[in-house]
C-alpha cells in the first residue's frame, strides 16, 4: 500500500517509503499505459485509428479550459464514491453499494431541493446534509445486516442497489413525477442548487470544492484521529485490534455509514449541481466507477482526487472520441476494464521490477 | 577429514549489513554439524547461500571438494543438497505424495504414476523411521508430521547433505525429542546434517560439531565434547547470560489479583476448561505448564475477555468481571503478552510509534479529547520505551513488521508494561526469541512481579516455567490438576504431572485430583 503509517509531527524522508511510494506509482502509471496498449489493439481491430482516437478523448477531456471545466465537474461523484468506497476498504469493509447509497442521497436531494420552502443559506446546507443521511440511511441496513448477522457486506449492499435503483424508477415515474412528458422529478428550487465558481462560459459548481472538503475530512478522520487510528488497524489487523480492545463490529459498522453518507453527497452534489432534478438512469455508474477510483488510488484520500480524474476525462473525452473519432463511447468502459485488470495485477508488475529489471537482489 | 562442504570467505552484503563476513569453516561427511547464533547473525542467510537461493558476493562453496556455484535451488538439489526451510512450503490441499513428488512426478507426461510414488514413499519413510500416511492430505497433518513430509520430499530427491532452518522453532518440548531422533536416524543412515538452531538443549544434544556465529562472522568452530552449554551461549551473545533459577519472593498473605471460580468452558461440546479454580497474588509469578492444546489457549481467552466462560466467575480484583469485554478489562489493569505476536499483539503495518498506544489510543496521554491523535505525546512516548526497552530499529516511525522477531516482541511487553497493569499475562512470551530477548522478557516479567504485581506466566518451555515462576500450575485436558511451590519440582516431575500422571503427584506430595 502506498499509504502506510501515516501522520508525522513533522515529514521525514525516509527512503524506503518514498521507494515504496515510487514503485506503487510506477505501478500504476504502467497498468495505465498497459491499459491504452491494450486498447489501443482493441481500437484497431474495429477498424479504427487508436492515435487518432487517444487524440480525440485527450481532446476532448483536456482540450479547452471548457473542456477541463466538464472533467472537473465529472470527477466530482466519482471522487466522493471512491472516497466512500477507500475509507469503508481501509476498515476491511467492501462497501459494493455506493450506487445505491448514491442514488438514495440523490432522491433525497431531489426531494427536498424541490418540495421545502427555505432561504438558500438554509435550503442548500439542508438539502446537502439530506443527501448525506439519506446514504447514510441506506448503509445502514447493511451495516446492522453486519453487525447482528455477520452477513456478507458484499452481498447485502448489491442487492441494496437493486432496491434502490428500482425505488427511484418508482418514485420518478409514480408519486415524485415532476410535469412535463419525461420520467423525472420537479425541478429543484433555486435556493437549493450549489453556485457556480466560474463564470460561463466554463462549468463548475461549488460541488467540486465540497468534494475536495470531504477528501480533506476523510484523510484528517482516517488519519489524525483515534476513530481512524481504530478503524486502519481494523483494517490492517481486526484480530489484533480486538486483542487490544478496539471493537472490530463497531468500527466496521461506522466506516459503512460514513461510507454511504459520502456516497450519497455525491449524489446530492450531482442534483444540487448540475441536474438539478433526477432524470431516469441519470448515475452513469457513479457508485462502481468508486471502486476502480478508490483502487487505483490505494485507498489514499488524496490520491483519489487523481484518480477520480482520470475516470472523469475518460467520461468527459468519451463523447469527442465519438463524434470526432467514430469511435462507441461504450469503449471506455473497455479501457477502464483494462486498467482495472492490469491494477489487479500488480504483484505481477512488482515481481518483473523487482526481479527482472532491478536484479536478482532479494530471492 | 574428509569435508563433504567447504566454505571460504563466503561473504554476502545486503544494503547497510554485512550479513555473511568472511565466513570459513568445513562440514564432514556423516555428521550432524550445528549452526549457532542469536537471531539476526546471518545463519539463515548462510544457509541460503548454501543452498542457491543468494550468490555469494565473495567467497568460494566447495562440495566434495569441487568449487560450485549455485544460480538457484536446482543447481543444489542437483548436487544432492536439500533444505527444510523454517516454513513449511507445503500445499495444503494435495495429498503427501503429491506434495514430495511434485516437480518430479514420476510415470508419463499425462499421467502421473500415483501408485508407484506412494510406494517409494512409504519404503523411504519406513527406511527412516518418518511414520507418514502417503495418501493424506497435508491439510489434515499436524506440525510434525509437515515437517516429516518435507523431510520425505528432500530424501525423496536423494539428498546427501540436509539442512535445517531452525526446525525445531514451532515444535512442543515431546516434538523436538522426537524430532532429535530422527535427525540421529539421518545421521546414522550416513546423510550429512546442517542444522540451524540458537536452543543449546538440543544443539548439545545432537551435534558432532558446532560452529557459532555472531553479527555475520564466525566466532569460532568447536567439537561438541569439548565445549558446554554455557560457553557456547556466551560465544553467540558474547557475554555472560543467566537464565537460571531467579531468588523468589515472599507472596504469602499477599491479596488475589485475580481469581477464577469453577470456569468451565465448551466448543461443539468439547470440555475445553473444566471447572478451572485459580489465584494469582499479588507479587508472584504463577507459571501455567502444560502440554499444548489443554486449555491454555481457552484459558487465557476467559481471562483477558475474548471468551465468556459458560459457568464460573472471574473475579479481577475482587469484582467480577465475568460479563466484561477486552477493553473494560484492559482499563481496569490488565496487561496481555498474546501468544501470537503477529496475529494478535501488533498492526505490522503500522509505526512502532502507533503500536506502543495501540489500545491506549483513545487515552487523554495520546489523544486530545480522547479524539484527536496527539503525534508529540506519541512520539515522546515512542522514544522513551525505545529506550527503556531497548527496541532496535531505525526510527520509531518505521512499520513493525521490519523489525525481527524479539524487537517486535519488546514493543508489547513495552506497551502492556507502560500500561501499568495490576496483572500482567504472558503467553509464551519468548517463543521464537534468541536468548538475548529471551532474557531481557524473563527480566521484565520478574521486574513487574517485584513491584507488586501479579504474573501469569503460560509456556511451554518448562525451563522458562521454572526458571521464572514461584508457583506452578499444572493444566492437562481442561483442568488444574495441580499447584506446587516452584522450588518443590523438577523437570522430570513436571513432565509428568503435565501428561496427567498420578503417580508424579503421589511422589511429589501434591493434592490429588482424579480424572
Amino acid at each position: 500500500m502506498a499509504t502506510k503509517a501515516i501522520g508525522k509531527p513533522r515529514f521525514k524522508p525516509d527512503r524506503k517509503k518514498l521507494q515504496e511510494t515510487g514503485l506503487s506509482l510506477l505501478i500504476t502509471l504502467i497498468s495505465l499505459v498497459a491499459a491504452l496498449i491494450v486498447g489501443a489493439i482493441v481500437i484497431w481491430a474495429f477498424g479504427s485509428n487508436p492515435f487518432e482516437a487517444y487524440g480525440a478523448l485527450w481532446r476532448g477531456a483536456f482540450g479547452t479550459g471548457i473542456a477541463f471545466t466538464v472533467t472537473l465537474g465529472k470527477a466530482v461523484p466519482v471522487m466522493l464514491t471512491g472516497l466512500a468506497v477507500a475509507i469503508a476498504f481501509r476498515c476491511s469493509v467492501f462497501n459494493i453499494g455506493a450506487e445505491g447509497q448514491l442514488l438514495m442521497g440523490a432522491m433525497a436531494a431531489a426531494l427536498v431541493g424541490a418540495y421545502v420552502n427555505l432561504p438558500m443559506v438554509l435550503h442548500l446546507p439542508l438539502t446537502i446534509l439530506a443527501s448525506m443521511a439519506a446514504g447514510m440511511f441506506w448503509a445502514f441496513f447493511p451495516a446492522v445486516l453486519k453487525l447482528r448477522g455477520n452477513v456478507s457486506v458484499v452481498i447485502s449492499t448489491i442487492m441494496f442497489n437493486y432496491i434502490a435503483q428500482y425505488l427511484v424508477q418508482y418514485l420518478i415515474l409514480g408519486p415524485f413525477k415532476g410535469p412535463g412528458e419525461s420520467p423525472a422529478t420537479a425541478t429543484i428550487a433555486e435556493t437549493a442548487q450549489l453556485p457556480d465558481i466560474l463564470p460561463k462560459p466554463y462549468v463548475l459548481n461549488l460541488g467540486f470544492v465540497l468534494a475536495l472538503l470531504a477528501v480533506v475530512g476523510t484523510y484528517i478522520l482516517l488519519n489524525r484521529t483515534s476513530m481512524g487510528y481504530e478503524m486502519r488497524a481494523v483494517g490492517f489487523n481486526a484480530s489484533a485490534a480486538h486483542t487490544n480492545g478496539i471493537d472490530v463490529g463497531r468500527n466496521m459498522f461506522l466506516a459503512l455509514l460514513i461510507s454511504g453518507a459520502l456516497a450519497g453527497l455525491g449524489g446530492g452534489i450531482e442534483v444540487t449541481g448540475s441536474l438539478n432534478k433526477i432524470v431516469n438512469n441519470f448515475s452513469a455508474n457513479y457508485g462502481f466507477n468508486g471502486i476502480p477510483v478508490a483502487l487505483m488510488a490505494h485507498n489514499n484520500p488524496f490520491a483519489i482526487i487523481f484518480s477520480a480524474l482520470l475516470i472523469g476525462a475518460m467520461r468527459s473525452g468519451s463523447s469527442m472520441m465519438q463524434s470526432s473519432a467514430g469511435i462507441s463511447q461504450n469503449m471506455i468502459d473497455v479501457l477502464q476494464g483494462l486498467i482495472i485488470v492490469f491494477l489487479c495485477s500488480e504483484h505481477v508488475i512488482r515481481y518483473y521490477i523487482k526481479h527482472r529489471i532491478g536484479g536478482k537482489k532479494h530471492a | 577429514m574428509n569435508a563433504i562442504i567447504q566454505l571460504k570467505d563466503v561473504t554476502k552484503r545486503f544494503p547497510g549489513v554485512v550479513a555473511n563476513d568472511h565466513i570459513s569453516f568445513e562440514v564432514e561427511k556423516g555428521t550432524i554439524h550445528t549452526l549457532a547464533g542469536e537471531n539476526g547473525a546471518g545463519k539463515s542467510t548462510l544457509m541460503n547461500i548454501i543452498y542457491g537461493l543468494y550468490r555469494p558476493d565473495e567467497g568460494e562453496i566447495r562440495i566434495e571438494g569441487k568449487p560450485v556455484q549455485f544460480s538457484s535451488s536446482k543447481d543444489s538439489i542437483a548436487h544432492r543438497i536439500g533444505m527444510v526451510h523454517q516454513h513449511f512450503m507445503l500445499i495444503p490441499k494435495l495429498t503427501v505424495a503429491e506434495n514430495i513428488v511434485v516437480g518430479q512426478e514420476p510415470g508419463s507426461a499425462l499421467k502421473v504414476d500415483r501408485k508407484g510414488a506412494e510406494e517409494r514413499i512409504r519404503a523411504l519413510s519406513e527406511k527412516y523411521g518418518l511414520k507418514i500416511d502417503p495418501a493424506r492430505k497435508v491439510a489434515d497433518l499436524s506440525v510434525t508430521e509437515q515437517q516429516r513430509v518435507e523431510i520425505l520430499k528432500i530424501l525423496y530427491r536423494e539428498a546427501e547433505i540436509l539442512i535445517f532452518d531452525e526446525p525445531t522453532a514451532v515444535l512442543t518440548p515431546q516434538e523436538i525429542d522426537e524430532f532429535c531422533e530422527i535427525l540421529l536416524g539421518l545421521k546414522a543412515a550416513g546423510k550429512t546434517i546442517l542444522f540451524i538452531s540458537h536452543k543449546m538443549a538440543e544443539v548439545m544434544r545432537i551435534s558432532d560439531r558446532i560452529t557459532v556465529i555472531r553479527l555475520g562472522k564466525v566466532v569460532g568452530t568447536v567439537e561438541k565434547d569439548k565445549t558446554t552449554a554455557e560457553e557456547l551461549t556466551r560465544m553467540m551473545v558474547g557475554r555472560d547470560v543467566s537464565l537460571a533459577r531467579r531468588d523468589r519472593r515472599q507472596f504469602e498473605n499477599q491479596p488475589n489479583l485475580l481469581e477464577l471460580r469453577d470456569v468451565s468452558y465448551s466448543v461443539n461440546g468439547v470440555r475445553k476448561l473444566d471447572h478451572i479454580n485459580l489465584q494469582l497474588r499479588a507479587g508472584e509469578v504463577l507459571g501455567v505448564a502444560g502440554v499444548d492444546g489443554n486449555g491454555q489457549e481457552e484459558l487465557v481467552r476467559a481471562i483477558y475477555g475474548d471468551i465468556r466462560p459458560d459457568e464460573g466467575q472471574v473475579i479481577f480484583k475482587g469484582n467480577d468481571v465475568s460479563r466484561t469485554g477486552i477493553r473494560a478489562r484492559k482499563e481496569s489493569g490488565l496487561g496481555l503478552v498474546p501468544e501470537d505476536r503477529h496475529r494478535d499483539g501488533l498492526v505490522l503495518e503500522y509505526s512502532v510509534a502507533d503500536n506502543l498506544v495501540l489500545g491506549m489510543h483513545n487515552h487523554k496521554e495520546f489523544a486530545k479529547g480522547g479524539a484527536w491523535l496527539d503525534f508529540k505525546k506519541i512520539h515522546e512516548n515512542a522514544e522513551t520505551m525505545k529506550e527503556d526497552f531497548d527496541i532496535r530499529c531505525a526510527n520509531v516511525d518505521v512499520a513493525a513488521g521490519t523489525l525481527s522477531g524479539g524487537n517486535q516482541q519488546k514493543i508489547i511487553i513495552a506497551r502492556e508494561a507502560s500500561r501499568d497493569p495490576d496483572v500482567f499475562v504472558a503467553v509464551q512470551p519468548t517463543r521464537g526469541l534468541d536468548i538475548g530477548a529471551m532474557e531481557f522478557v524473563q527480566k521484565t516479567l520478574l521486574e513487574q512481579r517485584d513491584k507488586g504485581k501479579g504474573v501469569l506466566l503460560l509456556s511451554l518451555e518448562l525451563d522458562e516455567i521454572l526458571s521464572v515462576s514461584d508457583r506452578i500450575a499444572v493444566i492437562f485436558k481442561g483442568r488444574i490438576v495441580d499447584v506446587v511451590d516452584a522450588t518443590s519440582v523438577n523437570r522430570q516431575q513436571l513432565g509428568l504431572m503435565m501428561l496427567g500422571s498420578n503417580a508424579a503427584r503421589e511422589e511429589q506430595g501434591g493434592v490429588q485430583i482424579g480424572n
